[in-house]
């Protein structure tokens, strides 16, 4: 068994009395990639966003690579590299530009920080468009160059919140090899999405969310052996999904039409 | 210090082009057009060209060896003394001939003046009354030591007198007054320059970036606050180099000036940084912004010269623009400024103040995180 590198014990998150992370635990161990899949409004960004202490939690520990991250995330920082859902890039500023500035906010400097910057835009293919300004880029260069801001320091964890929306095919294939290559590399990865075919094509072990909860929890296989009895069975994580969240439109199911 | 953050963020100030407008090419044209809307006024505010003063000297009047130096004297201050025997002093007036007329008695003097030339007057009595109040006194020293055998009595001629010009504050020309207030306004309106770094942040998810690195509060205040800095002080400057070249502005004391504008600069920024965490929207810390600078202007001497203010002067003393306003020209005209201490004095507070009221408002800005 690996180092545990994320430890989520009871953790909840209220606004208003309303649970939208409700008594989340799981642990994630050094190498994974694990996924969290769920509906829209499932609270998988709410945790995410727990996780990278950039919201309070009601309730529950986070812990990261064995420190409390309520008092010690500050030891912790550089280890984790956090891409969000929208794009946290200067439009105004060039792709290396950027890089270096996302970096740098790590404490690298000089020719360090130099070959970060290179190594990291080579890394998502933009090396050759590094001196272009990203108010020109395609919406999938900006998905990349969103990954490679967030690469630059080498974390040893990665947290990939939803990194795949609104961009084409080839896009969303290249960031999905790129996920693998950096698993490789060793960097373990977090990686939140609503859709199954990413999930199903990169992960390790996948945890289903609904309405702030964790449904279930495991591979694949053990997802499936969950809802079926037949051990035959060639069932789709689609399905399993769906087995598990029901198949009611979610604003039907909140609004209480 | 945070370089590659303060580096880039200048970069995307710099790079708003509609920011580098507004801080380049609009001070000139207001310049242009209020130096220009307002030259009749300064003028006749404030210039007092030479003029004539007739005079009558009575016959045999005590004073006759003393008019030609009284006639020196009112030529260091750019008053004609030019006697006129047998014409009416009346005529004289109405005809504009004279500006003043004074008849000058074997032991007193009238000052004859119109209505529309009562600063002229003024100035003649003051020059008259110092010249009078000497020659009187000198005579009856003079005569004093006669009486008590000391000297003999001398002639009317020996009697000295200082030859004073009267102080006043040279008065700049409308250009001038404008040239320099409009940049001291328009670096004020520098943190405009924070939007293009915080309407960047705010339009995407970069404040969440920020706020999972490794980065201080104190680090992220201070790589936008120096960024503006930098950026209103070239701005300004560039305003000012166009002003200069183009209209042939003259400031006076340049590297005190420089000091001033800079912190100014540091001043201005400190400001918008207040704003734009207290209103949390770019456009109404801008508006909000303005509107205060603009109240300050107008008490301060932007919009009417401070040496000719419709303004109760306590109010005046309010602004901070009054005092640099007042120290910045009074450089160009005097080459020297009684006001420099407070205006330096104003301008550190701001940033003192303004500085750790938005450092504390970051950690509101922040306070989400754990």
């Amino acid at each position: 068994m690996g180092e545990i590198v994320l430890e989520l014990e009871g953790l909840t998150k209220k606004y208003e009395n309303k649970a939208v992370v409700d008594h989340i635990s799981l642990k994630i161990e050094e190498g994974e990639i694990f996924g969290l899949l769920g509906p829209n409004g499932a609270g998988k960004s709410t945790t995410m966003n727990m996780v990278c202490s950039l919201v309070k939690p009601t309730a529950g520990k986070v812990e990261l690579f064995g420190y409390d991250a309520k008092t010690d995330m500050k030891k912790v920082k550089s280890k984790i590299g956090y891409i969000p859902q929208e794009l946290a890039i200067h439009g105004n500023l060039k792709a290396w530009e950027n890089v270096e500035l996302f970096t740098s906010l790590y404490g690298i400097k000089g020719d360090e920080l130099k070959k970060a910057v290179t190594e990291a835009l080579e890394f998502v293919g933009l090396e050759d468009k590094r001196n272009g300004f990203v108010k020109n880029f395609s919406g999938g260069m900006k998905r990349r160059l969103n990954i490679a801001c967030a690469i630059g320091h080498k974390p040893k964890l990665l947290i990939f919140d939803e990194p795949t929306v609104g961009i084409d095919p080839q896009s969303r294939n290249f960031i999905l090899e790129k996920i693998k290559a950096a698993n490789k590399e060793g960097a373990t990865v977090i990686y939140t999405s609503h859709y199954m075919e990413e999930i199903e094509a990169i992960c390790t072990r996948i945890a289903i969310m609904d309405n702030g909860k964790i449904v279930a929890i495991g591979t694949k296989e053990e997802l499936v052996e969950m809802v079926t009895s037949d051990k035959n069975s060639n069932m789709t994580l689609e399905e399993v999904f769906l087995t598990l969240t029901g198949k009611k439109l979610r604003d039907y199911a909140e609004g209480g039409m | 210090m945070p370089f590659i953050l303060i580096k880039n963020n200048l970069k995307l100030m710099l790079r708003s082009k509609w920011i580098l407008v507004l801080m380049t090419i609009l001070p000139v044209i207001t310049i242009v057009l209020l130096s220009n809307a307002f030259k009749d006024m300064m003028d006749t505010a404030y210039k007092i060209e030479p003029f004539e003063v007739g005079y009558h000297l009575s016959a045999g009047s005590a004073y006759i060896d003393m008019i030609p130096q009284l006639k020196t004297i009112c030529k260091d201050n750019n008053v004609i003394f030019q006697e006129y025997k047998n014409e009416d002093a009346t005529a004289l007036l109405k005809r504009e001939t004279v500006a003043v007329f004074v008849e000058i008695t074997d032991d007193s003097y009238v000052i004859y003046q119109s209505d529309d030339k009562k600063t002229e007057a003024a100035v003649t009595e003051s020059i008259l009354a110092t010249f009078f109040y000497q020659a009187n006194d000198a005579m009856v020293g003079m005569a004093y030591q006669a009486q008590n055998g000391l000297v003999e009595l001398p002639s009317t001629s020996s009697v000295k007198v200082n030859h004073e010009v009267l102080a006043t504050d040279p008065v700049p020309s409308s250009t001038d007054y404008y040239g320099i207030i409009y940049i001291i306004y328009f670096a004020w309106c520098g943190m405009i320059s924070l939007s293009a770094v915080i309407t960047s942040e705010r339009k995407s998810a970069i404040s969440k970036r920020m706020r999972i690195s490794h980065m201080s509060k104190f680090s992220y205040y201070i790589g936008k606050l120096i960024p503006c800095a930098i950026a209103t002080f070239l701005e300004s400057c560039i305003a000012w180099i166009i002003s200069v070249v183009l209209l042939d502005i003259h400031w006076g004391k340049i590297w005190a000036c420089i000091g001033i504008m800079i912190l100014i600069s540091l001043a201005a920024s400190a400001f918008g940084m207040v704003l734009f965490q207290l209103f949390k929207n770019a456009a109404v810390s801008i508006v909000a912004g303005f509107i205060i600078i603009w109240i300050a202007g107008l008490w301060g001497g932007s919009f009417q010269t401070y040496i000719y203010a419709n303004i109760p002067q306590r109010i005046v003393n309010i602004s901070p623009l009054y005092y640099i306003n007042r120290t910045v020209v009074e450089f160009s005209t005097k080459g020297y400024s009684d006001y420099a201490g407070r205006c330096i004095l104003y301008l550190v507070s701001i940033i003192v103040i303004c500085g750790i009221a938005g450092i504390l408002m970051m950690d509101r800005e922040m306070g989400e995180s754990a």
